[in-house]
């Protein structure tokens, strides 16, 4: 390590936090040691480590305080949406309107890794007809049916059409046992025909204009649905307003991402960055607080740059990362591997993108809905990955594929050939289950074998 | 309202529930047996094995509910309407009305379930899918909730050289059925 910054076991990192509990550092309520969230069944924890600020001490305990705030904003009245599959949009709507909070039962995705598979989801998933041969968010049935992770919505809403098969069986299950869905239509998206009226999307994606219409009118419908549920108007002037904050987060995880992933030595772990990240696409169910926690992260990262401290030692291999790890300890394990991430795509770069704010609201939505990286072809996901693993200097990309996770059966196989064929960089393809620990040896030598292959190649 | 169905090419008749690709001798005389409904993905080239394993143990196809069968024929077409607005009666019998475990919400797949059901008689259902195949997959467990009949699901690679295991699952089905 690189000054004093490091990782903390959990023990560790609970005595910073009762420090600085007793200390009197300024913390929100929530905040509090991790050993509480162990004794609910959150076993994993136990085996992660963590960075050594106050700023991850707050990151990791609002993360794991949602369930509580979901269950305290329905107790003081708010309506409840579960946005499913979209990743970014319909949040930036839901919370454009006082009274509403939004989350992503998709999130419980990680909830078996969390608890180390304890909670049983991924058995009451199979029960229903979902079995291992579906992504791990599967256990979104699960979560449904033991109504012990999250409250049940007022609103559930998903999108479908170009979406993962898996995903869309799933939420059709969840219906089928008697869970009104909104379903809105995403097309998928393709490449304008020549003459054709197109747009360039947010992150650069090019689209026919008439795409945009057509989510456009299915937002159109969500837009309907969210006020009929609060009960006041979704207009354009409450949902700019909207947008204003969701850009204000996604400026400063701009900035966060821009920094963590470039400067040297690395000023922030990459397990934080990816929890980092997941803010942005419902700012884990309260938005100020996401700004809040997103700024301490950034401003503890230019404390650190100023005093030239990492929390790793300079010249670790320069990661991309693609897909987010259905195992967050594998995060660590890149990090003991000798590398650090640099740039990332978990799937939903358009969550990060800044949304416009010179157009009217609902096509800035539905431009940045149809920016999912998702919904078009691998080709166009392959071009984003290497335009950012290109900007943040990456050194090699690691493919990390879901298991049963449809969009991983052959998209690996995409862009691990563009990526080569544009960047020239070595390209690993892992695939990481829930809990790893059986293929940690697996896991270990082939990170190795790819750290190897960069430090090598710097030689050259 | 006048309605026809269109036929596609005049050298090929419509499909009936038990023509296929490939339609053995063997089926096209079969009337006898347990009424078995066959449900779910597309039947390849060389599929039509499915049937001659079923009336092997003993069933016949009482209902071809998978992609390839008559399941997914759009709607007859409105004359009138065909020559005033071709394009969304098109629209209409294309994506209005085919029922399919990709549709979202799929209840026109189940409300066809249920009268196609009722109109065959089948005593029990076999899925039909391809492993990599998560519609019908999730649509399995939902089929025997819905229908309350005996289902198997039959997960297939296309590989023929492991249909042998598929023809031993159909049989011990069929042996339950009897």
């Amino acid at each position: 390590m690189t000054g004093t910054a490091k990782r903390l076991t959990m023990e560790a990192f609970d005595r910073l936090c009762r420090r600085h509990l007793a200390a009197g550092t300024p913390m929100p309520g929530y905040a509090g040691p991790l050993a509480r969230h162990v004794a609910d069944g959150d076993r994993r924890l136990l085996k992660l480590e963590y960075d050594d600020s106050a700023a991850a001490l707050r990151l990791w305990s609002f993360l794991l305080t949602e369930e509580e705030r979901l269950h305290a904003a329905r107790a003081a009245g708010m309506k409840i949406v579960g946005a499913m599959k979209d990743l970014g949009t319909v949040p930036v709507m839901a919370y454009s309107l006082p009274n509403v909070v939004a989350f992503y039962p998709d999130g419980a995705w990680w909830t078996p890794c969390v608890m180390e598979l304890s909670e049983g989801l991924f058995g009451i998933a199979q029960s229903l007809g979902l079995g291992d041969a579906l992504c791990p968010v599967r256990a979104m049935a699960g979560a449904f049916i033991n109504q012990a992770h999250f409250p049940i919505p007022d609103l559930l809403t998903c999108s479908v059409g170009a979406t993962c098969d898996d995903f869309s069986a799933v939420a059709q299950r969840l219906e089928s046992l008697g869970h009104p869905i909104l379903w809105w239509e995403m097309p998928s998206r393709r490449r304008p025909e020549s003459g054709e009226a197109a747009v360039t999307l947010p992150g650069g994606f090019r689209a026919p204009a008439s795409q945009v219409a057509v989510v456009r009118s299915e937002l159109e419908r969500i837009r309907d649905a969210l006020a009929a549920l609060a009960g006041s108007p979704l207009g354009d002037v409450e949902l700019a307003a909207g947008i204003r904050m969701a850009n204000r987060v996604r400026r400063i995880l701009g900035e966060l991402r821009s920094l963590a992933y470039t400067v040297e030595p690395c000023p922030m772990p990459a397990l934080e960055m990816l929890i980092a990240e997941m803010l942005a696409i419902h700012f884990c169910s309260d938005r100020a607080e996401s700004v809040a926690v997103l700024s301490l992260l950034l401003q503890e990262v230019h404390t650190r740059m100023a005093a030239k401290r990492g929390v790793l030692p300079t010249g670790a291999a320069r990661l991309f990362w693609v897909n987010p790890v259905a195992d967050l300890r594998v995060m660590n394990l890149l990090e003991d591997c000798g590398a650090r991430l640099c740039g990332t795509e978990f799937l939903f770069c358009h969550a990060l993108d800044e949304i416009p704010e010179d157009l009217p609201p609902m096509e800035s939505l539905a431009s940045m809905a149809l920016a999912d990286p998702m919904v078009g072809p691998s080709a166009d996901r392959a071009a984003r990955i290497v335009r950012d693993a290109r900007a943040f200097g990456a050194e090699a990309v690691v493919i990390s594929r879901i298991p049963g996770a449809s969009h991983c059966a052959l998209e690996g196989t995409v862009i691990g050939r563009i990526v080569r064929e544009e960047l020239g960089l070595p390209v690993v393809e892992l695939e990481v289950p829930p809990v790893a620990d059986p293929m940690w040896p697996t896991l270990k030598t082939r990170l190795d074998a790819l750290v190897e292959t960069v430090l090598e190649r710097r030689k050259r | 309202m006048e309605r026809v169905r269109i036929q596609y090419a005049k050298t090929e008749p419509l499909r009936s529930p038990t023509s296929h690709v490939e339609e053995p001798a063997a089926h096209k005389t079969a009337a006898s047996g347990a009424a078995v409904a066959v449900i779910g993905g597309p039947l390849a080239r060389g599929d039509g094995r499915l049937f001659d394993a079923l009336e092997k143990a003993g069933g016949r196809v009482a209902l071809d509910g998978t992609e390839s069968g008559p399941r997914t024929f759009p709607a007859p077409f409105d004359r009138r309407r065909l020559r005033d607005d071709p394009l969304m009666e098109l629209v209409d019998a294309y994506f209005g009305t085919i029922p399919d475990a990709f549709r979202r919400p799929d209840t026109l797949l189940y409300q066809w379930l249920s009268r196609e059901l009722a109109a065959s008689a089948a005593r029990g259902i076999i899925v039909w899918r391809y492993v990599w195949c998560d519609m019908w997959a999730a649509a399995a467990a939902r089929l025997r909730e819905a229908t309350a009949l005996p289902v198997l699901d039959l997960d297939v690679t296309g590989d023929a050289s492991e249909f042998g295991r598929a023809a031993n699952r159909i049989q011990a089905f069929m042996e339950v059925l009897k």
